[in-house]
């Protein structure tokens, strides 16, 4: 018999453009997901990798000998050249199969995968077939035509039925023919070539490949299909993103769209994720793994800002529509970030559709109505802008309400508004590069008269003022200039504003901060990536203060704010803080990922340089699927004090930064296709903490403080297929401090023991959707009230409460149950959607805080927000 | 601080089901005058309280007051760190033994509802200002030093009847904090007398016979009220009871380097106010004509009811007037 050895290369055409980069060097904007245009125009062209050059494997001696045969599925990483760069086996065949398959297949050569006629990496599943022929008798007759011959799927295992195939070829003749249920179809009788094959199904985006016919051979092919986008920008949520970071947690867009209770608003999904714990009633704080909110930034693309919700906490400040990706990292984050202790969310706002058309969406809900539009800039070759803006009108409505509660005793002079807005225009100078100018900004607004003064505070009475707001010019550019070297600069200048005003009371902060980050990565070798980056802060700040110093948290009150004498501070002052880092990555072997990491941060308002050290491993056990990752960080985090810590009138000279010092190890275990388990432990030791005590002089800030923050996160996620998405978040979790060494460790303020989260949406069809977020957190500590009554002030005549240990009772637990619906409706130039997110459906009013009587005899719970409809409409094109 | 002041706006518009304030129920201090709000080094300021007790129907009986001296500039000026100082020299004065305090001790204890108290000759020590903080215990039944006293308020301090802790209906602790200037004064808000539904207070005896809407409660003839007996104090009617500030009460703030503010905080035996406190001058908005209370017989019952009206400024100044209704 005469054997050779037969190959038949199949292509399995798998294009997972997620924007974890798993080959080194890529920049993680450049696989990110587009917006999506609407479904009938021509979609952004997606090309799938084709084989150019393609390499016999030896046939195993041992298979051969025992006349075995052998299919090996192999993943290869294809970089923007064509070129394999990694190839691992997904589908073992054994016997030698595989060590042969593997290195044929790095020496192929592809023409690589486009998206928009723009090269790009990618990965694909290859079936590397062996197969022995028979005696040449047994040959049939050698035929001139070839087949193609496929299978259409969407997720892991799902099939698509009457999906219509269109073969092409060269001289644009077309073939069609339409998939069965299971999801395969055929074409025979190919004359040898290059064809076009385009599948198109109905709620899915068209899908394009190239493909090579051989005379008697048979091309098989898989193709996956993408649902169709929800107009929304497709928008990424990190845990942190590769490669500097331990924890990857990632959520498309239809994810952080359509998560109930939120209101389809990317910034507030954050709290629906491991580590984040729930703020207390409307204060729209964010609380990551037991720090205070303090100590968590936010940045909008590298941009510091200083807010990241809306006063009432009823949306964020950067609207879902304008975001293309969220990286939050809730610790042990990389060196490019600094001066934080908590957590980092960096918003990335979304990057310009290239496909020449101009696009617009409408919303309205009952709190607030937003409108952005996109496309190319008229009469600029090559540039595109970006507008939107968001406006509440709560206003119209509220003011009247809370007068008639209050029966008369407050009139609102000005009811809440806020609006936010976001203006931007982008080139790509080069096919690697992008610049982009812009200006974004946030406002909020409250006015109350008060006819008699709060009980209890008789200074605050009359006019109650509440402003805060910022803006930001920002200027960024990004460039890969070759495979090897990546560069990114912003620089943003701004202001942020503050303004509080009651009575006697001001507060009015006034801040223009200037900031620069910029960043050159140098991939020096295939196993080494360097990183090196500035970030500089510097802040003009202008300072009215008419206040009594605050009470230090948990001590017993000082008595009605008029009581107490006001301290006054008029004065401007500047804060620079400068900082710079490095970076080493490397992947000494293809399982093991590791990254160090130091910075040094300088602050002028402590005169001290700060240097701290990161680093972090990923160590994947098991490499083919299901897939083990083990996972472990360690470094150190400084905090510079508060302003008003460091202030002349308020403050106290000679202060060091707070330190923080965390620890995190765990795992990542795939389960199925869609379902994965990912458990991370971690500790945070906390010393040199800014502490107030009090002393002869009056309260006065002293590095004291200590603490520490242990705990387990857990997720069990079902990932995102056409019908459904959901995961189970639980976070346990401690958190205590203390003022001094010499005291017991107390908890926490923001402590919250147990916070689990359980969610889900599933696709109905015909436009219909519905999902549900459950979710139980313990309750929020407080201080209570002790003794008989409280302390009685003659000169304010009102009550203080006398405080018992700070945060030593804790509120019933929270839970609560939002359901939301959407249907939408799509006509052949536009899309409409309405939903429905029903917060607490079952009406449970959770307690948010305590209240007490006038003499603090008498405590009761108050009660959280009842059930709320919030009903939206949605027109985009 | 955000977060405090749009809650504060909330709670403002936002009720509950607490009785209020105005409303008195049990013992209650309603207010503490020192003859100079702003105290000099070296001088004995008189401090003479107001009080009323809601908890015997009508029956005006006299609790202990007890006051405690001997606080000056604790740290942080904070009411609480007088607590240790004070503790220990009580523990002194009564040898560690838990008993009734019904005698004075000079400097530190003194009984009634009028005392004075020691400033210091250094409590400015150097600075611009200091403070003196006059701690009291008003108590129905006897004021104890005890060294560990259950639901401690921080003093070492219990009220008892029959060996029973009383409750806060009818124990209240507090304390008076004076402001030390060397040259700073600050003079009491004057009140130049009141109107009831509008109309100043009737002068005629019952000898002389009252006016219509007035009935004889001993000799004098006071206003008569119609109690309420609806199911919701909005459906009650409100009698306005106002009192007559004097416009130049109002003195210049120069540590806050504007006017001072002026609030009346009202009170009532037997009914309530609708609006505990308003507003008489404030810093920004300036004088307001629209500070009387409303007085409504919500949950009260027939007989003589009586208004207070407390009149204080931001730096520790007070007056004070009350006036007598019969409900019927």
């Amino acid at each position: 018999m005469q054997r050779t050895m037969g190959r038949i290369g199949f292509g399995l055409a798998l294009l997972l453009l997620s924007t974890a980069a798993r080959a080194q060097g890529l920049a993680d904007d450049r696989d990110a997901p587009k917006d999506k245009p609407k479904a009938d125009e021509k979609a952004e062209e997606l090309v799938a990798p084709a084989l150019e050059k393609f390499v016999d494997a030896d046939y195993p001696a041992e298979a051969e000998q025992q006349a075995l045969e052998g299919n090996v599925v192999l993943v290869l990483d294809i970089d923007a050249s064509g070129h394999v760069t990694n190839a691992s086996v997904s589908q073992s065949a054994g016997h030698g199969f595989d060590e042969a398959a593997v290195a044929a297949a790095k020496q192929f050569t592809f023409k690589p995968a486009t998206r928009g006629g723009k090269p790009i990496a990618a990965r694909i599943l290859y079936k590397y077939a062996f197969t022995l022929k028979g005696a040449p008798e047994e040959v049939e007759e050698a035929a001139t035509t070839g087949v193609l011959r496929g299978t259409v799927r969407v997720g892991a295992d799902g099939a698509i039925d009457n999906a219509t195939i269109l073969v092409t070829d060269a001289s644009r003749k077309i073939v069609s023919t339409k998939t069965k249920a299971d999801g395969t179809w055929e074409v025979k009788d190919l004359a040898p070539g290059n064809y076009t094959v385009s599948v198109q199904a109905e709620g899915y985006d068209v899908f394009k490949a190239n493909e090579d016919v051989v005379a008697n051979q048979s091309t098989e092919v898989v193709y996956r299909l993408k649902p169709k986008s929800d107009g929304v920008a497709e928008v990424v949520v990190r845990g942190e993103p590769p490669p500097r970071e331990v924890t990857r947690r990632e959520l498309s867009r239809r994810e952080l769209s359509r998560i109930p209770g939120t209101n389809g608003d990317a910034l507030k999904a954050i709290q629906s994720l491991p580590g984040v714990a729930r703020a207390p009633g409307l204060s729209g704080l964010l609380i990551v793994r037991g720090s205070a909110p303090a100590d968590t930034q936010i940045f909008v693309d590298g941009t510091p800002v200083p807010i990241v919700y809306h006063f009432g906490s009823f949306s964020s400040v950067v609207p879902t529509e304008a975001i293309e990706k969220l990286n939050f990292y809730p610790g042990n984050f990389g060196a490019q970030y600094g001066r934080a202790m908590g957590g980092i969310v960096d918003v990335k706002l979304r990057e310009q559709n290239t496909d020449g058309k101009l696009h617009g969406m409408a919303q309205v809900d009952l709190i607030d109505a937003r409108v952005m539009a996109n496309g190319p800039l008229p009469f600029a070759k090559n540039w595109t802008f970006f507008v939107a803006g968001r406006r509440s009108w709560i206003d119209a409505w509220i003011g009247p309400v809370l007068d008639k509660a209050a029966g008369g005793s407050t009139s609102i002079t000005s009811a809440p508004v806020y609006y936010d807005y976001q203006a931007f225009l982008e080139t790509k100078p080069t096919a690697s590069s992008r610049f982009r100018i812009g200006y974004f900004g946030s406002d909020d607004k409250l006015k109350v008269f008060l006819k008699g003064p709060v009980e209890g505070e008789p200074a605050i009475a009359g006019d109650l003022g509440l402003h805060t707001g910022f803006g930001r010019f920002q200027a960024l550019y990004e460039n890969q200039i070759s495979d090897a070297v990546r560069v990114r600069a912003n620089v943003a200048y701004g202001y942020d504003a503050t303004n509080l005003n009651a009575g006697s009371l001001k507060l009015n902060i006034d801040t223009n901060p200037l900031t620069s980050r910029g960043e050159v990565s140098v991939k020096a070798t295939d196993w080494l990536t360097v990183n090196v980056g500035e970030d500089v802060n510097y802040t003009h700040a202008k300072v009215e203060v008419h206040a009594p110093p605050p009470p230090r948290p948990g001590e017993a009150s000082p008595g009605p704010i008029n009581t107490q004498g006001l301290m006054v501070q008029d004065s401007s002052r500047d804060i620079f803080r400068p900082g710079m880092y490095g970076e080493l990555e490397l992947t000494p072997t293809e399982r093991l990922r590791l990254v160090a990491g130091g910075r040094a941060d300088y602050s002028d308002d402590t005169q001290k340089w700060d240097p701290s050290i990161r680093t972090s491993a990923r160590y994947t056990i098991v490499n083919e699927f299901p897939k083990t990752i083990a996972k472990a960080g360690w470094g150190t985090f400084y905090q510079p004090p508060q302003p008003q810590e460091t202030d002349s009138v308020f403050g106290s000279a000679g202060l060091r930064s707070n330190k923080a010092t965390h620890y995190s190890v765990g795992a990542e275990q795939e389960i199925t296709r869609h379902v994965d388990l990912s458990i991370e432990g971690y500790y945070k030791d906390l010393t040199s903490l800014v502490t107030r005590l009090p002393t002869a002089q009056g309260n006065e800030y002293f590095n004291t403080g200590s603490g520490y923050v242990a705990g387990m996160e857990l997720l069990l996620r079902y990932k995102a297929d056409e019908h459904f998405f959901g995961w189970i978040a639980y976070t346990l979790s401690r958190s205590e401090r203390r003022d001094t060494d010499d005291k017991g460790l107390t908890l926490f303020q923001y402590d919250q023991p147990h916070i689990l989260t359980a969610l889900g949406s599933y696709k109905l069809g015909k436009g219909w959707e519905i999902g549900a977020r459950f979710r139980y957190v313990s309750g929020s500590l407080y201080t209570p009230c002790t003794g008989i009554g409280g302390f009685y002030d003659s000169a304010s005549g009102s009550y203080s409460c006398i405080s018992g240990t700070a945060f030593s009772q804790r509120l019933s637990a929270f839970h609560q149950l939002d359901v939301r619906v959407d249907k939408t409706w799509e006509f052949r130039a536009w899309k409409l959607s309405a939903y429905l997110d029903l917060y607490n459906v079952y009406n449970h009013q959770s307690p948010d805080d305590v209240s007490h009587n006038f003499n603090f005899s008498r405590e009761v719970e108050q009660k959280g927000l009842p059930i709320i409809p919030s009903l939206g409409l949605r027109a985009e094109f | 601080m955000k977060r405090v002041l749009f809650a504060l706006a909330m709670l403002a518009a936002c009720g509950n089901d607490f009785d209020p304030k105005s409303s008195i129920t049990g013992i209650r201090v309603l207010g503490v005058k020192v003859d100079t709000p702003y105290a000099k080094p070296a001088s004995k300021p008189t401090l003479s309280m107001l009080y009323a007790d809601g908890t015997s129907d009508r029956v005006v009986r006299d609790p202990k007051i007890v006051w405690f001296h001997g606080c000056t500039n604790p740290n942080g000026g904070l009411y609480h760190q007088c607590y240790p100082g004070l503790s220990q020299r009580l523990g002194q004065a009564f040898q560690g033994h838990a008993q009734i305090i019904d005698k004075e001790v000079p400097g530190l204890v003194t009984l009634g509802h009028t005392t004075t108290t020691d400033v210091p000759a250094d409590a400015l020590a150097g600075k611009p200002q200091g403070k003196v903080f006059v701690f009291f215990a008003v108590c129905g039944g006897d004021v104890s030093y005890d060294p560990n006293p259950p639901n401690s308020s921080g003093l070492p301090i219990r009220c008892t009847k029959n060996g029973e802790d009383l409750s806060a209906d009818e124990f209240v602790y507090g304390y008076t904090p004076l402001f030390v200037f060397d040259k700073l004064t600050n003079a009491n808000p004057v009140i130049d007398g009141l109107t009831f539904g509008g109309n100043a207070p009737a002068t005629k005896t019952c000898a002389e016979g009252c006016p219509a809407d007035h009935a004889c409660s001993g000799s004098r003839c006071l206003p008569v009220v119609p109690l309420c007996t609806a199911s919701s104090e909005t459906d009650c009617p409100q009698v306005a009871f106002k009192p007559l500030v004097a416009r130049a009460s109002v003195e210049d703030d120069p540590l806050n380097q504007s006017q001072e503010s002026l609030w009346v905080e009202y009170a009532a035996l037997n009914g309530r106010f609708d609006s505990g406190t308003r507003v008489v001058n404030d810093p920004s908005h300036g004088w307001n004509d629209d500070s009387e209370g409303k007085f409504v017989t919500f949950k009260a019952h027939p007989g003589e009811a009586t208004l207070f009206a407390v009149v204080r400024d931001n730096r520790g100044g007070q007056a004070w007037i009350s006036f007598d209704v019969i409900v019927q």
